[in-house]
């Protein structure tokens, strides 16, 4: 149902124009004989087509119309003004000021019927592009997270890939993430920079893919040799990850090359210290220890939780930036919380964590 | 070409067949003519000539778009002799108004 609004200050004006709109189907007249009221009816409702006097006490037509406009959902109601045959200036001024059609009078009811049936008809036009543009934005944003779905788990399956000569398991990857953006939160990081974390930091060994197995699962002390090897899937990983257009990937390749890089200068692969280390590889370097220490590896047993953060704690200022050592306290029953809800879980599982928001 | 005081064609067109609705607002259109009238000869008497100007564009448009063309035709002769500032000449006008507005009545009794 059509609502038209129906402005003028005679009674008997309004009473001709509700008669002149009745044979039109699935239209509802409404009629103010003030212009105050009009507008404040159009605050609280949607009317389709306002049909206005411009000669009126209180509010003129212009000046109705430039209230009206700026009502908000109001901009594309059609607006047809009632003028007199000689005032062409008006008719020029309701136009400028947003009318979208004018009717001089008297007013003839053929010629009425036809120019309201022709506005709903604008009206309705508009609503339709209206809900196609609203829908295509839905579908383009559909899309879009799908693709960014599908890049989540490309990248998720391919880092898995790359864990699975080492740690077959696929939950360290997913803890980590999640582990990193905790700590990102308690360092007052922002929501995006977080889930950039949480899924970017998962790629950090991906460069041990170029990494023979017989050192990642040697299960003795690694040579001199052998450990100058190990050191290189940080460079591997950030020369599979760089040059991408994707944040995601970038920030992969920052963390793949800066996460064994030691706070005191001491670790690798450049030796860089405090924050020359980009923070992500500082809080990606204490997610990755903290939870390689609770873990059982071909090399080593799963150390008891005191022992990992008492050598935590004894490494702030050396190996870890104490600024994120303390945000890791802070955020350190949330990452027991994740390490007991991510772990033992089935891959298959975890992989719906990684792109979206199940276990995170 | 004589002026009709009341087109009754117009109406048709505007009730669109509905006729039972004419004599309710021939009844409404007389009582406003009568109103409107009143504030004409008031005004023009008191040399308010905005207020005459105002009275005599809303009884035009009214009787415009109802058709009863000589008033409106008359309320538009008023205006610009108003509007050229020709006061002695603004009592004939009203004289043939209320001559007008008279045969309009007659013709709304006929009609009912």
């Amino acid at each position: 149902m059509n609502t038209i609004v129906l402005v003028d200050d005679s009674s008997l004006q309004l009473r001709l124009y509700r008669e002149m709109l009745k044979l039109l189907p699935d239209t509802n007249s409404i009629p103010f004989a003030s212009s105050t009221d009009a507008l404040k009816w159009c605050e609280q409702n949607e009317p389709d087509l306002v049909l206005l006097d411009y000669n009126m006490p209180e509010l003129d037509g212009l000046e109705f119309i430039k209230r009206f406009r700026t009502l908000s959902g109001k901009v594309a109601v059609p607006v047809v003004v009632i003028t007199g045959d000689a005032d062409r200036e008006l008719r020029r001024s309701a136009l400028e000021f947003g009318a979208d059609d004018y009717l001089s009078k008297p007013v003839d009811a053929i010629e009425l019927r036809t120019r309201v049936r022709n506005m709903l008809r604008i009206r309705e036009h508009g609503r339709m592009l209206a809900d196609k543009a609203a829908w295509l934005t839905e579908e383009v944003k559909r899309a879009t997270a799908s693709l960014v779905d599908r890049e989540c788990e490309t990248i998720y399956r391919l880092t898995r890939a790359s864990e699975h000569s080492d740690n077959g398991t696929g939950e360290h990857i997913i803890r980590i993430g999640l582990f990193a953006a905790s700590v990102a939160a308690a360092l007052g990081l922002t929501h995006e920079e977080q889930e950039l974390l949480r899924l970017a930091t998962p790629m950090h060994d991906i460069g041990k893919v170029g990494t023979p197995d017989t050192i990642l699962q040697k299960a003795g002390a690694l040579t001199a040799e052998e450990w100058e090897v190990m050191k290189l899937h940080t460079v591997a990983g950030y020369d599979i990850l760089r040059d991408s257009e994707s944040p995601l990937l970038q920030k992969g390749a920052e963390i793949a090359l800066s996460h064994h890089e030691r706070y005191d200068g001491t670790g690798y692969p450049f030796g860089l210290a405090d924050e020359q280390i980009p923070l992500s590889g500082r809080i990606a370097a204490i997610c990755d220890v903290f939870d390689a220490l609770l873990s059982k590896r071909p090399y080593k047993d799963a150390w008891p939780l005191p022992h990992v953060l008492e050598h935590i704690e004894q490494e702030s200022g050396r190996h870890f930036d104490p600024r994120v050592v303390a945000a890791f306290k802070q955020v350190l029953p949330e990452l027991l919380e994740i390490r007991e809800r991510v772990n033992g879980t089935e891959a298959e599982d975890v992989e719906e964590g990684f792109d979206g928001n199940k276990v995170a | 070409m004589e002026t009709k005081s009341l087109d009754l064609s117009v109406l048709e067109t505007i009730f669109d067949g509905d006729v039972a609705g004419v004599p309710g607002f021939l009844t409404e259109l007389s009582q406003t003519v009568d109103s409107l009238e009143a504030r004409v000869v008031e005004t023009c008497k008191h040399q308010d000539w905005s207020g005459a100007r105002q009275a005599l564009h809303e009884m035009k448009g009214m009787c415009a778009s109802s058709g009863c063309a000589e008033i409106a035709q008359l309320c538009a002769q008023t205006e610009v002799t108003l509007a050229a500032q020709r006061y002695s000449q603004v009592p004939d006008c009203v004289e043939s108004l209320r001559l007008a507005c008279d045969r309009l009545r007659s013709a709304i009794h006929e009609a009912s």
